[in-house]
């Protein structure tokens, strides 16, 4: 299923996907029209086989131990293989060949599309070559059609170009040396002309058509009345300090030239009949040149996924029933992640030189709320597991030690986004819209939704009722789905349905140090040391909400520290401790 | 007197112009003629396609080697009609190839090519006038030349003739005005065709003048790409093109300002030595800057000589690529 259907755009950019996305780079065309869709794939079967592809390709890498020399091969073949332009059939809307053996309406193809089947066909039959029987085995990667390549390698000086040669047809030999015959004629009555021109009067054409003569000479040359006669040269004004000489030929040449054209008029109808062969040979191998595609797009996905998991260190994901239970249903969800590395905050930190911390979490039922201050990482929980399942579900793997999850037909986003503006709606409105169009989907399929501080920009008593509620409504959904929430917002009332968490928050002693280190230094610290610092002292990692806190506060809110971390002024923060104590609540 | 070939081989050369006219491409058949006289095949490559011809064979401009480098009139650049066995058509575009020869020829006229053409690679995308064949002339013969519009095609056609060995000097007859185009290239030798006339010498001399003390701009010291914005407190590189509101929002205390190349230039004449007098101007990569190539009418080669100065003379390459007589 494509990208659009199953993840929408927001959730899509809200995980960061394009950061690792962008990185995915098979080589031939239909591997990359695979990437550009950006298919988000729902069917077990499917992605099962996609996992099996990687791994089989790993295992064929494995096989070949340290040298590197087969697969720089394989790559070069790959990165060769060209776009087969749609042949007899009818193109699909995605662009794709729907089938090539359809009845044809053309009775010949260009020498062009000649070309890309040669080069198609060599190429693919190289990779045949390249890799071992277990490999060709698993990707069906077979060649079958050396008889066509032969006839085809008949033209070209190599094994990809392409050329009408004359052991196609044989009169294609006697036309082409009766052209060059006649043009080694033109070409010797030409230069004769020329010389006996330049000795004469002095003109050097060197092989030009035309030449510019001084004007003098050219009036001189005006005088003659041989000049066309008996030197075949033709004198018109340039400008006014010279003159245009042009040798024109004489009617032997003419004779020849016409000669010549119809020669090429008929070399012309040849090639045409042996293109028309050609292309009714390649119709009837267009079942296999079908299935070849197919099969090389498989291979260039599945080792362009192995590369990508190399360098990200992605492993196969285990994927539960989910509602999919073996005769009786199955309600509820999993997604259990250990060690997980966000790919895209885990490369900024180490450009930061701050620590990144992986993500360990486990979720079993259908809601799921993380508390934690301002800067706490909720927010990055809620991306790193969008994030997770669609490298999950778009068959990359996931960067973690372990990620066992359930497959979800709708992965959405509900929060900021930055393309609702100006559209009439407020963000509070465009995030009810959004939950609205949610719901109605959760009522037919398994969904995944990340809330990142609904309805934050409302009042928060107001906020919290409608947390709550919606909380609720997804811990008790009629279809199994996992509805992801992080806030700020403590009040809401606490579902027994639904799993608690929240950030580690500050690491109180640090902090203190820390705080002990900006009195000393009397505000040296820049905003970027600042945030730096706020890194180092604050505990990337999800507990459940009842765990001993240990935070900087009893309330469990940060927010305070942070906000004296980046410098705000001391004054508002001691009043705004007060105010929080209770001394400023009640009316004013 | 036909060019001295030695100029151009072994490198990719890009031929431009400041407009219609210029003489651009009349130079780059020249070119091509003198390489071929001296015994070397080439690969040209066109912008565009230069006019059109007929679909099929049989017109009387196929010649063989050493022939026109084009049916076009060299004083007027009007086309000339050619009579092929359809429509009359357009010719200006026809070459004349030699076997070996590389080129880019839309497929629609590949069949139409006189040379034998075998096809060694598709230009990825579709231009205006259908796919681009990269081919090699197997037989002396007129061919139809064009290319992409677009610089990053250009650089891939140019990048795989040279991979792959096909040539080893290449012609681009290049856009109008499109001088970035020398950035996109590798290594390439840029050539400037210029068109005087009696009423524009004077303002072609000047243009001259000006193009060569661009492509005479230092190369800073720390040119390397990727670098910071700024060096340090005095000096200010420019990521994109050099235009007055650029030079207007440069940061204070900014000494010396570093382009990419002299190419990224988008200021006249005036406004460039308006900027100069203000901040040393240095580029990141020097382009290539091969000469001038100079068609003249109704202008004598000494007075246009003169007008222009020594310094600038000394870079023509060329006056009249069609002088022929004494």
């Amino acid at each position: 299923m494509r990208r659009d259907v199953v993840c929408s755009a927001s959730a899509w950019n809200f995980a960061q996907m394009e950061d690792v996305w962008r990185h995915f780079k098979p080589q031939t065309p239909y591997g990359r029209d695979r990437v550009a869709e950006k298919t988000v794939y729902v069917e077990p079967d499917v992605l099962a086989s996609l996992y099996d592809d990687v791994e089989a390709f790993g295992d064929f890498v494995e096989r070949l131990g340290p040298d590197r020399s087969r697969l720089d091969k394989i790559s070069w073949h790959l990165g060769r293989i060209p776009r087969l332009p749609v042949l007899w059939g009818e193109a699909t809307t995605d662009g794709q060949r729907q089938s090539v053996s359809g009845p044809k309406d053309k009775t010949y193809e260009s020498a062009v599309d000649i070309f890309l089947y040669k080069k198609f066909l060599a190429n693919y039959s190289k990779l045949c070559d390249l890799v071992d029987a277990k490999t060709r085995d698993h990707f069906a990667l077979e060649f079958k059609s050396g008889d066509i390549l032969s006839l085809l390698s008949l033209g070209g000086s190599d094994a990809e170009t392409f050329y009408i040669s004359e052991k196609y047809d044989s009169r294609l030999l006697e036309i082409r040396n009766s052209i060059a015959e006649i043009g080694r004629k033109i070409e010797a009555k030409r230069t004769r002309a020329a010389e006996t021109v330049k000795e004469t009067l002095g003109i050097d054409f060197s092989g030009r058509d035309f030449v510019t003569v001084p004007r003098a000479t050219g009036l001189e040359l005006l005088k003659r009345d041989d000049l066309n006669s008996k030197w075949h040269l033709y004198i018109e004004v340039n400008d006014e300090y010279s003159f245009i000489a042009r040798l024109v030929p004489d009617s032997e040449m003419l004779m020849l030239e016409s000669e010549r054209s119809k020669l090429y008029e008929t070399e012309r109808i040849i090639e045409d009949a042996v293109i028309a062969d050609l292309s009714e040979r390649l119709k009837a191998e267009s079942a296999l040149v079908e299935a070849y595609v197919g099969i090389v797009s498989r291979f260039d996905l599945a080792k362009s996924r192995f590369e990508l998991g190399k360098k990200y260190n992605l492993r196969r994901p285990a994927f539960v029933a989910g509602d999919r239970g073996r005769g009786q249903e199955e309600r509820g969800i999993r997604m259990v992640v250990r060690q997980g590395i966000f790919i895209p905050l885990c490369a900024e930190c180490g450009k930061m030189g701050t620590k990144y911390t992986p993500l360990d979490i486990a979720l079993n039922r259908n809601a799921a709320v993380i508390f934690g201050s301002n800067m706490g990482g909720k927010t990055v929980v809620l991306k790193s597991l969008l994030f997770f399942q669609l490298m999950a579900q778009t068959g990359l793997g996931v960067p973690a030690a372990s990620y066992v999850t359930t497959l979800f037909s709708a992965i959405d986003y509900v929060g900021d986004r930055p393309d609702t503006a100006a559209k009439g709606l407020s963000s509070f409105g465009f995030e009810v819209r959004a939950l609205s169009d949610i719901v109605e989907k959760a009522a037919s399929r398994t969904c995944l939704v990340a809330f990142d501080e609904f309805a934050q920009t409302t009042s928060s008593r107001e906020a919290e009722a409608l947390l709550s509620s919606v909380v609720s409504f997804f811990s008790r959904a009629q279809k199994p789905c996992l509805a992801l929430f992080a806030t700020h917002f403590q009040g809401l009332a606490r579902d027994t349905a639904a799993l608690y968490f929240r950030m580690a928050g500050l690491d109180v002693a640090a902090a203190r140090r820390y705080f002990g280190e900006l009195a000393d230094s009397a505000g040296a610290y820049s905003l970027a040391e600042r945030i730096k610092n706020i890194n180092t002292i604050m505990r990337y990692y999800v507990v459940p909400e009842d765990a001993e806190k240990g935070a900087a506060d009893a309330d469990g809110s940060d927010a305070l520290e942070v906000a004296s971390l980046l410098g705000l002024d001391e004054k508002i923060l001691a009043a705004a401790r007060a105010y929080r104590c209770g001394a400023g609540r009640g009316n004013r | 007197m036909l060019l001295e070939p030695t100029l151009f081989l072994d490198g990719v050369n890009l031929v431009t112009g400041p407009g219609s006219g210029s003489g651009k491409t009349t130079f780059a058949r020249a070119v091509i003629l003198a390489i071929h006289r001296a015994g070397y095949t080439v690969a040209a490559v066109s912008v565009g396609v230069e006019g059109m011809v007929g679909p099929r064979r049989g017109c009387m401009a196929g010649r063989g080697r050493g022939a026109c480098w084009g049916a076009a009139d060299a004083s007027t650049g009007a086309a000339a009609k050619d009579s092929a066995s359809g429509p009359p058509v357009v010719a200006r575009g026809r070459v004349s190839a030699v076997a070996g020869d590389v080129f880019v020829t839309p497929e629609a006229y590949l069949a139409s090519d006189l040379c034998e053409p075998e096809i060694l690679d598709l230009v990825p995308g579709a231009s205006a006038v259908g796919r681009l064949a990269i081919a090699r002339a197997r037989r002396d013969g007129d061919i139809v030349l064009a290319g992409p519009e677009d610089n990053e095609h250009l650089a891939w056609i140019v990048r795989r003739i040279l991979e792959e060995r096909w040539a080893k000097t290449i012609i681009v007859d290049g856009s109008l005005n499109r001088i970035t185009q020398a950035a996109a290239l590798p290594d390439a030798r840029l050539f400037y065709a210029v068109r005087a006339e009696r009423s524009n010498y004077t303002v072609m001399s000047r243009a001259m003048k000006y193009f060569l003390h661009l492509s005479n701009l230092p190369r800073h010291s720390n040119a390397g790409a990727g670098q910071p914005e700024r060096d340090d407190e005095k000096s200010y590189r420019v990521s994109g093109p050099l235009t007055q509101y650029v030079i207007d929002t440069i940061p204070p205390g900014t000494e010396t300002i570093i382009v990419r190349d002299f190419s990224k230039v988008f200021l006249d004449e005036s406004e460039f030595l308006r900027a100069e007098r203000k901040y040393r101007i240095e580029v990141a990569e020097k382009l290539r800057f091969g000469g001038f190539a100079v068609s003249l009418k109704g202008v004598r080669k000494g007075e246009f000589a003169e007008i222009m100065g020594a310094d600038v003379s000394g870079h023509v390459v060329s006056f009249d690529v069609c002088a022929g007589g004494q």
